[in-house]
């Protein structure tokens, strides 16, 4: 049941994105974001559906696999439709029946925040389906290095990043086991209100807890023994560089969030020629 | 028949890149008041072949029923078969969850929706069957136990249920040699209420010395299903598999190239015994 949540799981495929420096990938990751809030127009997000593609299509990523990312979210995506389509009170009535009213400026900001919302979680699933929590966590670590200069601790937080992120699959596997055992002995998760629902995952989680901070104080005692010490320098197994295919690829994501740009301010009235075109 | 296997395959996450066979086309039965052993390197598919018996994990393809009830069909009555069906999870200590040990043991009667008279009566047999103190443990917390106790704790929260067929993953992992005893012992005295049992093991010992048959698993296909004494017959096939023999076995292939031949290879640790002396008498006879 819990090999549902496939939201940010890597996938294991060789293509030229899996390969790309993890800090390119994340800059380009937030320039792709960007580039979906700077976005008010419908060609914007059609320019931002071709790069969207393109990625996918390059990363050699089965587009379910990024479609079903949306499927964790699309409770959040379609209440937030609601509000909006309910609570824009500008622009010409377009709907009305009792206390509701529905304007244009609603169904616009509708579809806006929607599409928005759906291209920031289609455009971050593809970093984490194309890199591994390990590498994500190098390429943070690397791009926080600046902070260093305040004293900021860059690599404890790393390592306490890495460990969280490894121990998600474990403890994952660890609810599924203790779900099955409780299960065998009659627990019924899948009946009854929500209070019941909520009374019957206190025989999972107090063995989860009790299991974490038991892995925790192990772990703990195993990174002592090793003299594990973080202020030291220290050598890495991986190392991050970049090629000529992190370059393109930046080169691409810069031309195409100049193209959103382009048209959402219509700078040399391109956007005009554009409808002329089409 | 309890359990009647036919054509099993499952498949983990199907369809993804992480799809991964671990039972392939597995057939066969396990008899009334059988105990069945299953044995196989790690990750052969032992642990998922059991949570197959009471409908955790729903076979990808294949056949499956027990006690009468069909598993393949879509909807089956879950509560029942949970009932007649107690698995005990490995290391199941990790699943204790109530401050007292009565209201845990008590977990699963309460979910089988028994009279509450019924219930109390349950819960003080199966902490006395697992051979525990009711009156100095009912009111403990789990967690204050020792590691022992917190296992037959575990497995009274199993046979509370009073399930006519038991299955044991691993029960006495990680155990000291008492500890181990121990629970053999208590699985051959719960056998009067759960006539069947079915075990997995990586002790080869415990196995041939308790096991009428014993199925071998590996890499998701069901090699042989043979009663010990034939089994452990075959020692290149258990060496390749990565398995060991038993150490009656052991002894009697030592004596053997030593030239004393047993009449028949003991798997049981008192019939070796009894093998040995009379062998000793005979020679005896002999001077």
């Amino acid at each position: 049941m819990l090999s549902d949540v496939t939201f940010g799981q890597y996938y294991p495929v060789s293509s030229p994105v899996h390969k790309m420096d993890p800090r390119v990938k994340i800059l380009l990751s937030i320039l792709f974001i960007v580039a979906v809030f700077f976005v008010r127009t419908y060609s914007g997000y059609g320019v931002l559906l071709i790069l969207l593609l393109l990625s996918i299509i390059v990363a050699r990523v089965k587009i379910t696999a990024v479609l079903k990312s949306i499927k964790a979210l699309i409770f959040l995506i379609v209440i937030t439709a609601l509000l909006n389509l309910l609570f824009t009170k500008t622009g010409n009535l377009v709907w009305e029946w009792w206390i509701i009213s529905i304007t244009d400026d609603g169904i616009r900001l509708t579809v806006m925040m929607a599409l928005r919302l759906l291209f920031l979680v289609m455009g971050t699933s593809v970093l984490t389906l194309t890199t591994t929590p390990i590498e994500l966590t190098d390429g943070i670590e690397s791009l926080l290095t600046p902070l260093k200069l305040i004293r900021f601790p860059v690599h404890d937080l790393a390592i306490i990043m890495s460990i969280a992120l490894r121990f998600v699959p474990t403890l994952m596997e660890e609810t599924d086991k203790i779900i099955m055992a409780q299960k065998s002995r009659g627990a019924d998760f899948e009946s009854g209100n929500i209070f019941k629902r909520i009374r019957a995952l206190v025989p999972v989680i107090i063995p989860l807890f009790v299991s974490a901070f038991k892995r925790a104080e192990e772990l703990s005692y195993a990174m002592d023994a090793r003299c594990y010490n973080a202020s030291k320098k220290r050598t890495r197994y991986r190392k991050m560089s970049i090629h000529f295919r992190d370059i393109a690829a930046s080169l691409i994501y810069i031309a195409f969030f100049a193209g959103v740009l382009t048209f959402t301010y219509q700078w040399f009235d391109v956007g005009s020629v554009w409808w002329l075109v089409a | 028949m309890p359990i009647n296997v036919e054509n099993l395959t499952f498949t983990y996450m199907p369809k993804t890149p992480y799809a991964k066979t671990a039972l392939d086309n597995i057939s066969f039965s396990i008899e009334d008041g059988e105990l069945f052993g299953i044995i196989g390197s790690t990750g052969s598919g032992k642990s998922t072949l059991i949570q197959h018996f009471n409908g955790l994990l729903r076979a990808t393809s294949g056949k499956i029923t027990v006690n009468g009830i069909d598993l393949s069909k879509k909807k089956f009555d879950y509560k029942t078969l949970r009932s007649e069906v107690g698995l005990v999870f490995q290391y199941p200590e990790y699943q204790l969850f109530d401050e007292t040990v009565k209201s845990d043991v008590a977990f699963g009667p309460k979910n089988l929706k028994l009279p509450q008279e019924e219930i109390d009566a349950r819960v003080r047999e199966a902490i006395e069957l697992v051979g525990l103190n009711y009156d100095e443990v009912a009111e403990k917390a789990p967690f204050d136990l020792s590691g022992g106790q917190k296992r037959r704790v575990a497995i009274a929260g199993v046979i509370a249920m009073r399930p006519k067929i038991l299955v044991l993953d691993e029960p006495s992992a990680g155990l000291d040699p008492k500890g181990k005893k121990e629970i053999l012992d208590l699985i051959q005295r719960l056998r009067d209420t759960s006539p069947t049992v079915i075990i997995i093991s990586h002790d080869m010992d415990e196995i041939a010395g308790i096991a009428d048959r014993i199925a071998v698993l590996d890499k998701g296909k069901l090699l042989h299903v043979l009663p010990p004494e034939k089994l452990f017959e075959m020692e290149d096939e258990i060496t390749r598999l990565g398995l060991d023999l038993p150490e009656t076995v052991k002894i009697y292939k030592a004596l053997k190239e030593r030239g004393i031949t047993l009449p028949r290879m003991p798997v049981r640790k008192t019939e070796l015994a009894k093998l040995i002396l009379d062998k000793y008498k005979e020679s005896k006879g002999a001077f």
